[in-house]
């Protein structure tokens, strides 16, 4: 069954001036689903959003929602709740007023209004604050106010805009469970903008990698995160170790790849020979001991104690590899010689 | 090092303070001459001030000069401030000096100007002329007062405001102007400070009918010297006392609000 | 979130009544003062027909009789008073004109239809007369800006007028002069004081801090009348000078020069004050001691340190005060004598009491045409400082 997409961008671009801030950009969005837009500063996600909300005009390309091309309605027609990082609360209404405010703008009777704000701040667990004024409010509770006006009128869509990056970690943490129970509960589209992977990795159906105004790569966090499309989406998303080799020969159950130090290293897939290849290694997947199909020797120059998992810096053939290994492996000295091994299925293979 | 610094400092302030804390006796003499030290406490001085006819026709004419001019100004300087918001480069900087040259203008160069031109547009000795001469000089300080308010005002809770489904005007109506009202209402306060203290231009522009408390006091310091202009300054001290405070009480609200 | 560099239609339309208004209010008044300064219609307007005519004539022959005619009919046709301010005008250029259109004005009334002028009076032969006239003509002229300055148009060329009508230039360098003795008192005074401001804390500041802002927001009005007060004779400022100098004889102070730059200076301190304050308080704190500790003495440390840090304020204060001291009246108006007014009593005497609009525009406009300057070179630094 193919579902049409909710929200559709059609090779969008955008220049301010001479910079090109993103590049016929392709993206399809559906309905119930919580996509997050993941990329450094400046890779052009936040235009994007903003794009999607209607304050700026793709350069070129065009935007639909649910089948309409929206690029000439204006943002206050668009019917996308918007929650931004400073919360964008307005300081002279009290909280009630400003989770009304998008209620007052659809002319919706006093009453009704009424229980709709009431419920929303219940929702958020604000209920009890509704007469005090923003600036009365901690940052925390300040972004469950924005989130209640944002989600208050039932919109089609909601966008956020990096909305946990002025929290302290462990009230981040709190509100995006909150945001992912709503998203479930509430059934909302939510594009969610933000530079933190681990945040995208909690938190979305589906992560688009954003490097210089192009989308590296579209897909589950599993996807993003196991098998990344490109070098940038690796080095991007969690640790990784990359080895760059040469791929010397392939068989039936995959091929084997040669380091310049000489060291050979078996990977499942199967690859034409002769290409130069990176191999991506997640350091969770080395681990301590002779099996596995791939052992490297190597000699331990760092180990760092984590207190859930203890990471272990080694120098091998072929340069410095990044190990998590278990508290059990506690015994570890830095100068030992060891052997570290992983499994060909461990090994994802990119292009270099 | 110390004395010389606090000697130093002492003398500064009575330099700059001694002036003002001079008339305030000399208000509540009770004798006829401006002289201290006084003869004795009175407020018939006060009296004359309010009940003597040329003294209150002044006193009207500078309110509703002051007031008129200075929502004149108030309104020119806010839509000129919203239109300026966020623009720069080149002609922006021009336009800017532009508004702000009434400022630099010498009063009686201007005076003389708009003497011409009221004779030929038959504004001459009215009030609308007084008004919008008045006006033309407060315009520098209401959009500079506005345009800083502007300039403060949160660009993503218009954003928001806006997503959350207000149309343009809405949002300026609802969002913009309402968070920097203490801007605004700081402008229309300058602006009418300035209006009730300018006496150059209003010498030019007003007849008689349109003599402001300011013009009227200068006449009087110029030919005769009675209290009653030490009671006219002394309430004007007390204003500036109160427009002060405001400023300061509207200045120290806005950063309680935006912490 | 984005700037731009050109005027939208919304932003245009919001801008649009403010630029109406200082185009009618402001801009007019100005092109005003320019236009009246240099244009002369007195002469034009009352020989209209004459005007018409003239040109055709080569200007050293005799005059034709299409001059002749116009200029009866000019002399028929013109109110009195116009052309009275008119032959004024052209006997100040040519003596004997008056004497000679009193007769002719006299001859032509009596006389119906054609009149011959070469014999009412043979002078009108002389090409000499006519050419007056011609002179006189055109609506522009440089008379009255050279007047402001003191200059006249003389047989050759532009030429300084006789010392006993020379006053311009006396008023101008007294004026500059004035405002520049007031923008050093400002200096000397505000710099110690604006140092002391930054380096108080607490209340002391707050006192200090409002001793400059309280009479700087009072009206110059009532700062005058307070002088006026303390300046006065067997006031409170002859009594203080009268201690400190042992002397028995009181000082003039009201209506005289020195009471002018005290009271001037008094109204422009707080202006040099707050401009110099600004720079100071944006200087980090640990400067003067980082020289310290490299070993410079409290003189040198300020020499060296925060003279050069200071400056920026320094001066655009300075052109501040310079700039606001040119066009004081009021001030000198209530407290100085008759050699202490400054050129703005000129413009407004001019003006108001001797009705001379051509001469108060071209003074006016020589004063704003100096404090503009002055106010582009502020402008220009504060603009740099603010970038800083």
């Amino acid at each position: 069954m193919s579902r049409s997409p909710f929200i559709r961008c059609d090779g969008v671009s955008k220049s301010f001036g001479a910079s090109r801030v993103i590049d016929s950009l392709q993206l399809d969005i559906f309905q119930g689903e919580f996509v997050s837009l993941l990329g450094p500063s400046g890779s052009g996600k936040t235009t994007l959003l903003t794009m999607i909300a209607g304050f700026e005009r793709p350069s070129e390309g065009g935007i639909w929602l649910d089948g309409y091309r929206i690029d000439d309605l204006a943002p206050h027609r668009r019917n996308m709740g918007m929650v931004f990082q400073n919360y964008a609360l307005f300081p002279h209404m009290s909280v009630a007023e400003n989770v009304g405010f998008p209620l007052r703008m659809r002319k919706i009777a006093r009453s009704e209004a009424r229980t709709r704000i009431a419920r929303a701040l219940e929702m958020v667990e604000l209920g009890h604050l509704a007469e005090r004024r923003p600036s009365q409010l901690s940052g925390g509770q300040q972004q469950r106010v924005a989130l209640a006006r944002a989600l208050v009128f039932e919109p089609r869509v909601v966008l956020m805009d990096e909305p946990l990056g002025a929290l302290d970690k462990r009230l981040r943490e709190q509100m995006q469970l909150d945001i992912r129970d709503l998203h479930r509960r509430l059934g909302l589209t939510i594009v969610f903008v933000t530079h933190d992977q681990s945040e995208a990795l909690t938190m979305s159906d589906r992560i688009a990698v954003f490097n210089n105004g192009r989308i590296e790569q579209i897909g589950t966090p599993e996807v993003i995160y196991d098998r990344p499309a490109t070098r940038f989406v690796a080095e991007f998303i969690g640790e990784t170790n990359l080895m760059t080799g040469k791929v010397a020969e392939t068989g039936a159950d995959g091929s084997v790849i040669a380091l310049p130090g000489n060291t050979r290293i078996r990977v499942h897939q199967r690859l034409e020979p002769g290409v130069d290849v990176s191999i991506c290694l997640r350091p969770e997947r080395l681990h301590l001991g002779g099996k596995g199909g791939n052992v490297l020797s190597c000699q331990v120059t760092d180990r760092v104690y984590m207190g859930d998992h203890l990471r272990v810096a080694l120098d091998g053939p072929d340069g410095t590899l990044i190990g998590r290994l278990p508290c059990s492996a506690n015994g570890l000295r830095a100068g030992m010689p060891i052997n570290a091994s992983f499994t060909p299925e461990d090994c994802w293979v990119l292009p270099a | 090092m110390g004395v010389i610094k606090f000697a130093w400092g002492l003398v500064c302030v009575i330099f700059l303070m001694g002036p003002l804390l001079v008339i305030l006796p000399i208000a509540f003499n009770a004798g006829s001459f401006m002289v201290l030290p006084i003869e004795g406490w009175s407020l018939r001085w006060f009296t004359v001030l309010f009940t003597d006819p040329a003294w209150r026709l002044s006193i009207w004419n500078s309110l509703i000069v002051g007031v008129a001019s200075s929502a004149l100004a108030t309104v020119l300087g806010t839509l000129a401030a919203l239109g300026l918001r966020g623009h720069f480069g080149l002609p922006m900087t021009l336009t800017r000096i532009a508004f702000l040259l009434p400022m630099a203008t010498p009063a009686v160069v201007l005076g003389v100007g708009m003497q011409l031109v009221y004779a030929r547009i038959g504004l001459s000795s009215s009030y609308a002329g007084v008004i919008v001469g008045h006006a033309v000089l407060s315009i520098p300080l209401t959009i500079l007062s506005v345009a800083a308010a502007l300039a403060s005002v949160d660009r993503t809770a218009e954003r928001a405001a806006a997503s959350l489904g207000a149309a343009p005007p809405k949002v300026l109506w609802l969002v913009t102007l309402p968070m920097a009202l203490p801007g605004i209402v700081t402008g229309f306060v300058f602006a009418f400070a300035n209006s009730l203290d300018e006496v150059v231009l209003t010498i030019f522009l007003a007849g008689p009918n349109q003599r402001t408390l300011a013009q009227q006091m200068f006449l009087q310091l110029r030919d005769n010297l009675s209290p009653a202009i030490a009671a006219a300054a002394f309430s004007f001290i007390i204003a500036t006392v109160c427009v002060g405070v405001t400023g300061l009480w509207l200045r120290h609200r806005n950063a309680a609000r935006s912490r | 979130m984005t700037g731009s560099r050109t005027l939208g239609i919304r932003a245009f339309a919001l801008v649009l009544p403010l630029i109406l208004f200082l185009a009618l209010f402001f801009v007019w008044p100005l092109v005003s003062i320019a236009t009246t300064a240099v244009s002369d219609n007195e002469v034009a307007r009352a020989f209209p027909n004459l005007g018409r005519v003239i040109d055709e004539w080569d200007g050293v022959s005799p005059p034709t009789p299409a001059m002749q005619e116009a200029l009866v009919a000019d002399i028929r046709e013109t109110a009195q008073t116009a052309m009275g301010d008119a032959v004024r005008r052209l006997n100040t250029q040519t003596s004997g004109f008056r004497s000679l259109f009193g007769r002719t004005q006299q001859a032509v009334e009596r006389a119906e239809g054609a009149v011959d002028l070469p014999s009412i009076d043979e002078r009108w032969e002389d090409p000499v007369f006519w050419n007056t006239i011609r002179s006189a003509l055109p609506p522009y002229t440089t008379r009255f800006l050279l007047g402001a300055l003191d200059l006249q148009r003389g047989e050759a060329g532009v030429e300084a007028m006789p010392p006993d009508q020379s006053v311009h230039r006396q008023v101008f360098l007294r004026t500059i002069g004035i405002s520049a003795l007031v923008t050093l008192f400002c200096a000397l005074i505000g710099l110690p004081f604006a140092m002391l401001l930054a380096v108080t804390t607490g209340w002391v500041r707050q006192v200090l801090m409002a001793a400059v802002l309280l009479p700087m927001w009072t009206s110059v009005l009532v700062r005058c009348m307070a002088w006026l007060i303390i300046l006065q004779k067997d006031g409170v400022m002859a009594e203080i000078i009268r201690t400190l100098s042992g002397l028995r004889e009181a000082v003039p102070l009201l209506f005289t020069r020195t009471g002018v730059l005290i009271a001037m200076t008094h109204v422009m301190l707080p202006f040099m004050i707050l401009s110099i304050y600004s720079v100071l308080i944006a200087m980090p704190k640990s400067l003067m001691m980082a020289a310290a500790s490299m070993g410079a003495r409290p003189l040198a440390a300020f020499r060296t340190v925060l003279l050069p840090l200071a400056m920026p304020g320094i001066v655009s204060g300075a052109l501040l005060v310079f700039m606001t001291s040119l066009g004081f009246y009021i001030l000198p108006a209530l407290l100085g004598g008759g050699d202490d007014q400054l050129i703005s009593s000129f413009v407004a005497n001019y003006a108001i009491r001797q009705a001379n609009w051509s001469l108060a525009s071209a003074l006016g406009l020589v004063l704003l045409i100096v404090t503009v300057a002055i106010f582009a070179l502020y402008q220009r630094l504060s603009d740099r400082l603010a970038r800083r």
